[in-house]
């Protein structure tokens, strides 16, 4: 689980984590309305080669994070390459391939890879706790929510924890196999599941408890580590920005960038 | 009447049983009309959190194994995949039926989607967390419909249907903006009707497979069903 990871200090992961969301997410929202090919590959490559130095990721983390994006590009680009109607290019039984449907694919498919690209960066720059402290005094998330969302990740680090704890107190009582091996069935991983339910809510109700004994709600608060926006985080927002602008400009004024109306 | 021999009582009032002193709390605690009040408590948020991360998980586990369980559907009726899409949208239902405040099948569903961003997921981040915000706002609106007073079974259903119906809207706009009439519509009457049974009736067996439990006996949806037993 990549979360519960210390992160390693590199430039990217000095940059406040509140601006490295919103230019994520801009960025995402941007790639959204480019459909050719050459655009999100061109945004792709700076991406990788951003986060690989900027990170200082080894490159086999960073090409192992992209696995499932991959699968998913592969998938996206398979299904728009046979079902599209276009120019046929080869055709076998029912399958056929048309120029339209190889290249809204590899458009769908490479723009998956970039704004993955961009979501691993992200993921494993970032510490989490410095994450929800920025969003609280930064992005000015109010105190509950932040707060109970700190309470959340607490959770999601101790659950598998749980999740084996429980799995092998079942596994005490459960009827033994003529080897001695424990008989699992999808019937009880669907008792564990539930479990894991039980016992998330009842220590989400003395998380809840304690946090109101400890004044959770009073304004105004103080805190021990305070996170600001500094003046290098402004220039690494707009250089990002400025950067994916200059590239869609540039594949405009080749007349490679085509919008949604690709699509029809 | 001869000495030493016991008259039988006669009258009929009967002498109630003395109750253990749980069973008598639960009684007395039941009669409590509880005023019904939309702010949040703190116990809410952070419930609806755990719930939230609890569910986020489950979606990681899914992401990982929803492709190979629903390819086969996929191949009968293109579109018809999302009969299973449904398990992505219990979040926000379960979240509603056990908060009952204004806002919690949103937020539950965006929390769970945000979790399983962070923990990875193929779609990116900032689409996973749009799909959460449109399914949850979905089983949002049918809980608001029913101005968050009315918890019971159809209402699920109903919830369930309601983000089906947001999924729907949200995938053909984002992922499949260039398919054919037939395949949306196949999409979204699969969405809807997965809604509906994964996420609608089943969060409704779970919310009270989990008061039985005890574990809500801190939230009203904990309390009816103790009230009941």
């Amino acid at each position: 689980m990549s979360g519960a990871e210390t992160v390693r200090d590199s430039p990217l992961a000095r940059r406040n984590p509140t601006v490295k969301l919103a230019v994520l997410f801009l960025a995402s929202v941007a790639l959204l309305f480019v459909l050719d090919p050459v655009t999100p590959s061109v945004v792709y490559l700076l991406g990788l080669i951003g986060v690989i130095v900027g990170g200082r990721l080894p490159l086999r983390t960073v090409l192992a994070a992209q696995l499932p994006f991959l699968a998913f590009a592969v998938g996206v680009f398979s299904i728009n390459v046979l079902s599209r109607p276009g120019t046929v290019v080869w055709q076998e039984g029912p399958l056929r391939v048309t120029v339209d449907g190889l290249i809204v694919g590899a458009a769908l498919a490479v723009r998956t890879l970039a704004i993955g690209i961009l979501s691993i960066g992200f993921v494993l720059t970032t510490d989490s706790l410095a994450l929800m402290t920025s969003l609280h005094q930064n992005a000015h998330l109010g105190a509950r929510p932040s707060y109970a969302l700190m309470a959340g990740y607490r959770l999601l680090q101790q659950l598998p924890g749980e999740w084996t704890a429980i799995r092998d107190a079942q596994a005490v009582r459960a009827p033994l196999r003529r080897n001695g091996s424990v008989h699992r069935t999808p019937a009880s991983f669907g008792r564990a599941a539930f479990t894991l339910l039980v016992l998330a809510i009842r220590r989400g109700e003395r998380m809840a408890q304690s946090l109101e004994s400890r004044g959770l709600g009073l304004q105004p608060r103080t805190v021990w580590n305070p996170v600001r926006v500094g003046s290098l985080d402004v220039v690494f927002g707009a250089s990002i920005v400025a950067g994916l602008g200059v590239v869609i400009g540039i594949a405009g004024l080749l007349g490679v960038l085509r919008g949604p109306g690709a699509l029809f | 009447m001869p000495r030493g021999v016991i008259r039988k009582r006669t009258n009929t009032t009967r002498r109630p049983v003395p109750l253990p002193p749980t069973e008598r709390a639960r009684k007395v605690h039941s009669q409590f009309k509880t005023r019904r009040t939309l702010r949040w408590r703190v116990v809410d948020i952070v419930v609806a959190s755990v719930i939230g991360v609890a569910a986020g998980l489950i979606f990681w586990i899914w992401n990982l194994f929803y492709a190979p369980v629903t390819a086969p559907l996929e191949v009968v009726a293109p579109g018809a995949q999302a009969l299973l899409y449904g398990v992505w949208l219990f979040a926000g239902v379960l979240g509603g039926l056990i908060i009952r405040k204004p806002g919690a099948a949103l937020y539950t569903e965006l929390v769970a989607a945000i979790v399983s961003a962070l923990v990875g997921t193929q779609w990116g981040g900032a689409l996973t967390i749009l799909s959460g915000l449109a399914q949850g706002l979905g089983a949002e609106i049918v809980f608001a419909l029913f101005l968050y007073g009315n918890y019971r079974a159809y209402v699920a259903v109903l919830a369930g249907a309601g983000a089906g119906l947001g999924m729907a809207v949200n995938d053909l706009i984002t992922w499949y903006p260039a398919m054919d009439f037939s395949f949306k519509a196949i999409y979204g009457v699969s969405a809807v009707i997965s809604g509906a049974l994964i996420a609608g009736l089943l969060s409704w067996l779970l919310a009270r497979a989990l008061a039985r439990t005890g574990a809500l006996s801190r939230f009203a949806a904990g309390r009816e069903v103790a009230a009941r037993a």
